[in-house]
């Protein structure tokens, strides 16, 4: 027969369904939660699309993702103003103020600085299509929120195959005069799948 | 120690701190977002395509999709710019943000309506559902009527989609995925996703650049009678 301490009180309460309760809850959150380990954007909310898929696995490409969120103008109740938009790949981020001044496309060349170096390290094959350019064993996502103009996103696209390089002054040229082009064509916007 | 005593006395309360642990652990890093998932694309390289072509307004070759601002309290305005450049011009200075947009295909008389409220928060659920599959149906109905079912399907006509510069970009998202869906229906490739090397013998389709090229000039208005113009 077991020896009963007299100076412990004698409350026999039975933590056994606690645990248990305890135990369901931490493994609902296992298999159901996400753990944000893939930093994600918070500014952004990609718009919904039926066609979405899973990004494909082929190995034969590095991805790079680029997001993009902010409206160059919003409407307040002060009337129409200007706030730029703004361009992150990784840690780098760069603001543009979309205006006539200096740094109205300081995001887009920044970005094709980041894209150039891309460029020159990644393997790469000549065009399928016959055009003779090289192009990089590379996939660009391009995170953008639903609600930054399609105009930026669309000029980011033409950044991306090297067909236009920003300059400052809210001017545009349509190719960069010293050196061949670098593209990138295989691109992936992201989205999220309208039943979800 | 009594060697009588079977009770195994073990002490569970660090067990318990764990579990605690764990479960405030989950509880903080869990995030019920539905995952993110993408559509593939391939970006033409012809040299040269920003150049504006003003002469070139309507390329004989490519099927354009139009999509530009519609506004509920005057649409007739928005009916083959019947609002003039003036019109157009104040209108979006006064309200760069639109809820509504037109989608027409080439020269049809027949255009939809997306609602993008439907597109924007995570609002929407089944309405949304509803009107994304509106926008497919509309496309399919509209592409029909091009269709010369070339095989590969990269010798089909290309499809160009001009979209207003200042146009939130779920419009043009939402509307290059129902030309996705065309493509996926009647070239078969429907529900699997499309690799890079799909995407060679895919159909052309490309977001036009947009018409205004300086970002000083907020010609608005002109752009959206050209738009509006194109057929």
């Amino acid at each position: 027969m077991a020896k009963k301490k007299v100076s412990q009180p004698d409350i026999d309460f039975d933590l056994t369904p606690m645990i248990d309760i305890i135990f369901l809850l931490i493994i609902f959150f296992i298999l159901a939660g996400r753990i944000t380990s893939e930093i994600t954007n918070e500014m952004i909310t990609v718009p919904p699309t039926r066609t979405a898929h899973e990004r494909p696995d082929d190995r034969r490409f590095e991805r790079v993702r680029v997001e993009v969120f902010g409206r160059t103008q919003e409407e307040t109740r002060a009337g129409v103003r200007a706030t730029g938009h703004t361009i992150s790949v990784g840690t780098n981020r760069w603001r543009s103020s979309g205006h006539e001044d200096r740094d109205a496309f300081i995001a887009y060349i920044e970005l094709r600085r980041f894209l150039d170096q891309v460029y020159d390290r990644a393997a790469k094959y000549p065009d399928p299509k016959g055009t003779g350019l090289q192009l990089p064993y590379v996939i660009i996502e391009l995170r953008a929120d639903g609600e930054t103009e399609y105009r930026v996103v669309q000029e980011i696209q033409q950044v991306m195959s090297d067909t236009i390089m920003p300059e400052h002054e809210g001017q545009f040229m349509v190719s960069r005069p010293t050196q061949p082009p670098r593209p990138f064509v295989n691109i992936e916007f992201t989205t999220r799948q309208d039943t979800d | 120690m009594n060697d009588d005593d079977d009770e195994v006395d073990a002490d569970i309360t660090p067990m318990i701190d764990i579990i605690f642990l764990l479960l405030i652990f989950f509880l903080l890093t869990t995030k019920f977002i539905a995952e993110e998932k993408v559509i593939a694309s391939i970006l033409p390289t012809t040299k040269g395509q920003a150049q504006p072509q003003p002469d070139d307004l309507e390329p004989p070759d490519d099927i354009n999709v139009l999509v530009f601002p519609h506004d509920p309290n005057n649409p007739r305005a928005f009916a083959r710019g019947a609002g003039g450049v003036e019109y157009f011009d104040n209108l979006w200075r006064q309200n760069p943000a639109t809820d509504f947009a037109t989608l027409r295909v080439g020269n049809a008389d027949q255009v939809y309506i997306i609602n993008g409220r439907y597109l924007g928060q995570r609002e929407g659920g089944e309405a949304m559902v509803r009107h994304v599959a509106e926008v497919h149906e509309y496309l399919f109905q509209q592409l029909s009527r091009f269709e010369t079912n070339q095989t590969p399907r990269s010798e089909e006509t290309p499809i160009v989609l001009h979209c207003f510069s200042g146009m939130p970009w779920k419009y043009a998202l939402l509307v290059y995925d129902a030309i996705r869906g065309y493509e996926g229906r009647v070239a078969g490739h429907g529900g699997r996703a499309m690799t890079q090397d799909d995407m060679l013998t895919a159909r052309e389709v490309s977001f036009a650049p947009p018409r205004l090229r300086q970002y000083h000039e907020w010609e608005h208005g002109n752009e959206l009678v050209e738009i509006i113009h194109m057929q």
